[in-house]
């Protein structure tokens, strides 16, 4: 993802604007099949918000989604209409304007869902490989301006965050990483409590997933101002409906972690979730349905994964793009903690550090001190 | 029993009475909006659909089918709104919605 501050183009079109097509070709370069999509531009504007906050300090809120354009970015060699991926431009308090591009994997998604109904249709053999492109054709007029149901006026806000200033070299003192760090991610910091706290609700659920999320801030380095997420504490999910290879997230559950966040009164903030995959109980039983559930193994291990069920969920509840997914991978004998996150809008396998048990600040101390005496 | 937190619009006799304003957030509190002028006759599930529409929160579970969402009446009263409640029986000018989906996560790629 390049992003530079630019000036607002007048012929800037919308991503609404535009009528976006995915084609198909074989490695032959034969186009086998094309279709219009329809891009999800939300996880888009988040990743640019996302950016806007790092890059600009004083600034302390999300946009609305309604503030954020997409347009085109049009190959500098093949020319319109072939994209090399999008544009997305957020205001900055100054009046002027910053872009984010996003590449023309962001469509990945789509051009494979098109890749498997063509292969349904008997144009693409199964598992053959293809490429695709990417065309945008403007079109007069916005379909983001949808009616409102009878006169109610509708609106997103502006999303002020609270962003803290930590010490981000003396809580990474005694830290060790988990995975790689790719360039541009948010750094996020998880105690090593979170990590243990999980695993034991994980193995206590036996053979069937169990779940929570993640509290914890967003804070700036004192010393450099960049932005990381500290996790604090994970708090377990009440009234999910579990099952070997699913996760019921009701209603009721997201209400009782509200309440657990209003309770402690730190001025946490929901990060995350995290839940648990019984691999173990996986490998030696069948689904309800008796239809044997797929997980990939390698060299004897099982590699973490974010089924479409749980990139989904994290869609829908977790669709900041600071937001993380922690999944824990109960095998025999090993437990395995891995990270989701967002980036550049997809959802990716991602680096984290974690520290020891974070140590209670004093005003910590003091309030639970004052809560004591007054019980 | 409708309350009397709707009001007519002034210079409308007759018209539909309507609740000011609300705001509606989604379950991190991350993200909220603000509704106005709510007809006292919307439905709940009404509300929730323009809520997830100005969110860009998907309307359907990961295999297409409707995603079941619910209103929390935050605060006042505590409660989970029913999707054919009116709003004018049930909500107030200056309330708080948190709209909270039944969502599934899953083992299986």
């Amino acid at each position: 993802m390049t992003t530079h501050p630019t000036t607002a183009s007048s012929s800037a079109s919308s991503g609404g604007d535009c009528v976006w097509v995915v084609e198909i070709l074989n490695l032959q370069g034969a186009n086998v099949g094309q279709a219009k999509i329809d891009p999800d531009w939300a996880p888009a504007i988040e990743a640019a918000n996302l950016d806007r906050l790092r890059r600009f300090p004083p600034i302390s809120a999300l946009c609305a989604y309604s503030r954020g354009v997409i347009e085109p970015l049009y190959h500098a060699a093949a020319r319109a209409p072939f994209t090399s991926g999008a544009r997305v431009t957020l205001p900055l308090p100054d009046g002027d304007v910053m872009a984010v591009d996003l590449p023309l994997e962001y469509f990945g998604d789509l051009a494979q869902a098109l890749a498997n109904q063509l292969v349904r249709m008997g144009k693409l053999s199964p598992g053959e490989e293809f490429r695709y492109l990417v065309c945008a054709y403007p079109r007069p007029g916005s379909e983001d301006a949808q009616p409102s149901s009878r006169g109610l006026s509708v609106e997103e806000l502006e999303q002020p965050l609270p962003i803290a200033a930590l010490d981000r070299r003396s809580l990474l003192a005694e830290a060790r990483t988990s995975g790689s760090f790719t360039p541009g991610d948010l750094e996020v910091i998880i105690p090593e409590s979170v990590l243990v706290e999980t695993g034991v609700l994980s193995r206590g659920a036996r053979d069937v997933e169990t779940g929570g999320f993640l509290i914890g801030n967003l804070a700036r380095d004192i010393e450099t101002g960049n932005l990381f997420a500290l996790v604090t504490a994970q708090i377990p999910a009440q009234n999910t409906v579990a099952a070997a290879a699913r996760l019921t997230f009701t209603p009721d559950c997201w209400t009782a972690a509200s309440a657990a966040i209003s309770i402690r009164n730190r001025g946490e903030l929901m990060l995350g979730w995290w839940h648990s995959h019984p691999v173990a109980a996986w490998a030696v039983s069948d689904q309800p349905s008796g239809e044997a559930v797929e997980f990939p193994q390698s060299h004897g291990t099982h590699t973490p994964f974010f089924s479409s069920m749980d990139c989904h969920l994290h869609r829908v509840c977790f669709s900041r793009a600071y937001h993380l997914g922690l999944v824990v991978t109960v095998d025999t004998d090993a437990l395995n903690w891995s990270l989701f996150g967002w980036r550049q809008g997809w959802i990716q396998h991602r680096h984290y550090h974690i520290i020891p048990d974070l140590l209670p600040t004093e005003e910590e101390d003091q309030k639970e001190l004052e809560d004591a005496r007054v019980s | 029993m409708q309350r009397q937190e709707g009001r007519e619009r002034s210079g409308s006799p007759g018209t539909t009475a309507s609740i000011d304003e609300i705001v509606a957030q989604d379950v991190t509190g991350q993200k909220s909006t603000r509704l106005t002028d709510l007809p006292v006759d919307l439905s709940v599930g009404d509300i929730v659909e323009s809520v997830l529409r100005e969110m860009r929160m998907p309307p359907n579970d990961s295999e297409g089918r409707p995603l079941s969402y619910r209103a929390l009446l935050k605060g006042r009263e505590e409660r989970h709104l029913h999707q054919s409640e009116r709003a004018g029986d049930c909500i107030e000018s200056g309330d708080t919605l948190v709209i909270q989906p039944s969502v599934d996560a899953g083992g299986m790629r």
